[in-house]
């Protein structure tokens, strides 16, 4: 029965085909990058001599980076199928569905739309690849080693299309579809103190340890993994605390009718506006570590042959490419975020024009609630990261200050994309309140 | 329509002699709509109708789904143009051709000159009711403090002193209409539309809010033009309007409820 349901539900509702072009869209981003990513990480594997390890380590470094936002904007588009069809799963509820045959129509229909972005997103990669193919890696385009086989692609698309299943599944949780309508709000999330505490314990014991000399190359290696791992979790943890004590104290400030919307918005669950930027939050962590790293290389003379006088290049490269496909990512998950936002508060929007809110002060309001949380999370990890490697960063910034800056200029340049994300999204608040008209 | 950002109205009825004035027939409708016509595609929704409200009035409009009674409300209030006819709003020292205005226009007066009451409140649910109230004022350029200041005022105006740091799924079907009448009239609107006011409430609930609803409207020398469906509502108005196809098909007076209140307005 959801199958048959599923596909007669498939028409466009009140809404438009737009609602689920987003999701198609979102999904055919997630999955050009991934395989985009994978195949520049792979492509790593064709050498064989003492420096490939090196690189493959970092390859895979870069890629658990990108998962995170991958698995967000997955989980966003997600959402966003999941919310397009609300009003006529409510109405199949009031016939008589049962919640499981309405969360099975809701799961099919994601995964179809899944299904249909992630054909989209190969093709997608297949049209990036030349362009990809031409970025140096070790003194050479990356050239034919770009291709993936069939098998690897086959299994992304599966990938991609099973997240998009397990996020809906877990979406609908929160979500009660009762017969008189669609309900997510919750009261909002009270973030605990002590997750500061254990975060400032684990940043002084890192930097104690970071300071307190290497005996050997393999202690290095594991001091910094840790330092490493130590910094993402204290990014998880303080995240969502900092997000809710940065709302609060602009809550108290906030002047205007914009602003205290923005801020109530933030406030209603830090986790959820944590969530949709902690990716960036462990790049820029890991932007300030690694560029710190190549601009100490950059600083002190170097090998000039043989394949040591390309690692500091190549760490630059990539770690650029990692910063540039976060907030592509981070850009697209807000977009489409708050597109479902607004396509779920429809009512509300409409009913806020009437009482003659401008749109300016809407979009507005939509805007400041994603950017607060962004250049709070991406300037805070960065300094977090910076405090971590402190004597390090600070040298790296005297010696060559070029690298350092370079790096913060792309920050800057992403904080503009996401910026600019949330720019795309005006149409559909404009579209909503039209169709209230 | 606003000059002084900070000159907070108070929730007090006007002055007797005020009062008096705009209500007298001699004093042009504060609302005047004449041979309005709205179509949807094929179907017709307006058919040619004209209509007087005077201030001080409270007006149920009536009908069947579709007879064209929501986009009565909408097209007096500025949020959609008619086809055809116009509306013209006689507020004290300006006239104005509502749909003339500019889209921007409609929506200053919207947010200056009337208030508004949804069947749910639709009120912002992030927002506090006391936050939910002052947002009104803070849209006009009203300082955070003094728009606080007045939505508390209005708060416990209307019996909710003390629920104002609650948010709006803590607040019961009637405490959350309450709070969006005072969101309606907090900036001193002298035109209150409400669609459906009473429509997901129950009847003892219902007949609660209306209480509440006219009296602080005409009861202040306001005047109130609803939407409903409910007759009991309706006869709580001084004036019930019955549409049929786009066309008015009766005005008739209504209840004791409003005419007493309208005396009392007049005090």
């Amino acid at each position: 029965m959801p199958w048959k349901l599923a596909w007669l539900l498939s028409r466009p509702g009140k809404s438009g085909g737009g609602t689920a072009l987003l999701p198609v869209v979102a999904f055919g981003l997630v999955t050009a990058l991934l395989l985009t990513v994978l195949a520049g990480a792979l492509s790593f594997l064709r050498w064989r001599d003492e420096l490939a390890f090196l690189y493959q380590l970092l390859a895979v470094l870069a890629v658990i980076l990108l998962v995170f936002p991958l698995l967000t904007l997955g989980g966003s588009a997600a959402r966003l199928s999941a919310r397009r069809s609300d009003d006529r799963l409510a109405t199949l509820r009031l016939l008589g569905a049962t919640p499981a045959t309405v969360a099975g129509i809701t799961i099919i229909e994601s995964t179809a739309l899944a299904a249909a972005g992630a054909v989209a997103g190969v093709a997608g990669h297949l049209v990036l690849g030349p362009a990809v193919q031409l970025i140096p890696f070790r003194g050479e385009p990356i050239g034919g080693a770009y291709w993936l086989s069939p098998l690897t692609v086959v299994a992304v698309v599966a990938g991609v299309v099973l997240l998009a299943a397990i996020s809906a599944a877990v979406g609908l949780r929160k979500v009660v579809i009762s017969p008189l309508g669609v309900r997510t709000r919750q009261a909002p999330a009270k973030m605990h103190w002590l997750r500061a505490l254990i975060a400032a314990a684990v940043v002084l014991a890192g930097f104690v340890v970071m300071n307190a000399g290497y005996a050997s190359t393999a202690v290095a290696v594991a001091f910094v993994l840790g330092a490493f791992a130590a910094g993402l979790a204290v990014l998880n943890l303080i995240g969502p605390w900092a997000v809710a004590v940065m709302g609060r104290r602009q809550l108290r400030k906030a002047g205007t009718a914009e602003k205290l919307l923005a801020v109530r918005s933030i406030l209603e669950s830090p986790k959820a506006a944590w969530r949709q930027v902690s990716g960036l939050a462990m790049t820029s962590f890991v932007a300030v570590f690694g560029g710190t790293g190549v601009a100490m290389t950059d600083g002190a003379p170097g090998p000039v042959s043989g394949p040591e006088q390309f690692l500091s290049g190549d760490i630059r490269t990539g770690i650029l490419i990692t910063i540039v496909i976060s907030f592509v990512m981070v850009a697209c998950s807000a977009g489409v975020n708050q597109a479902a936002a607004v396509l779920d508060r429809a009512d509300l929007y409409i009913s806020l024009d009437h009482l003659g809110m401008p749109l300016k002060t809407m979009n507005a309001a939509r805007t400041r609630a994603v950017m607060l949380p962004l250049v709070l999370v991406s300037l805070g990890s960065a300094a977090v990261s910076f405090l971590l490697i402190f004597p390090l960063a600070g040298m790296a910034l005297v010696l060559a200050p070029l690298s350092i800056l370079t790096i913060a200029g792309c920050l800057g340049a992403g904080i503009l994309m996401v910026w600019a994300g949330l720019r795309t999204t005006r149409p559909v608040l404009s579209k909503v309140l039209a169709a209230g008209h | 329509m606003n000059e002084n950002r900070d000159s907070i109205p108070a929730p007090a009825s006007p002055s007797a002699s005020a009062a008096a004035y705009l209500q007298h027939p001699s004093h042009p409708p504060v609302l005047s709509a004449r041979n309005l016509t709205k179509s949807y595609g094929p179907t017709t929704a307006l058919a040619g109708l004209s209509l007087d409200i005077r201030t001080g009035e409270s007006v149920a409009i009536m009908g069947a789904s579709g007879s064209g009674k929501t986009t009565l409300l909408h097209v007096l209030a500025g949020i959609i143009r008619p086809d055809s006819g116009q509306v013209h709003l006689n507020l004290p020292g300006q006239s104005l051709l509502v749909e003339a205005l500019s889209e921007s226009a409609r929506s200053r007066l919207r947010r200056e000159a009337f208030g508004f009451v949804f069947q749910q409140g639709l009120l912002i649910p992030e927002l506090n009711a006391l936050e939910n109230v002052a947002v009104a004022l803070m849209l006009n350029g009203t300082s955070r403090p003094a728009a606080e200041q007045a939505a508390a005022g209005w708060l416990q105006a209307l019996g909710l002193g003390g629920m104002e740091q609650r948010r709006i799924g803590e607040l019961s079907g009637g405490q959350a209409q309450r709070v969006a009448i005072a969101r309606a009239q907090v900036t001193g609107a002298g035109v209150i539309f409400a669609d459906e006011p009473t429509g997901a409430l129950d009847s003892a609930t219902s007949a609660e809010v209306m209480q509440v609803l006219l009296e602080s409207t005409i009861g202040a020398g306001k005047t109130l033009i609803l939407v409903t469906h409910d007759d009991g509502v309706a006869a709580s108005c001084g004036r019930v309007l019955t549409m049929r196809d786009g066309r008015l098909t009766g005005d008739s007076a209504g209840g004791v409820i409003a005419a007493g209140l309208a005396q009392g307005g007049n005090r």
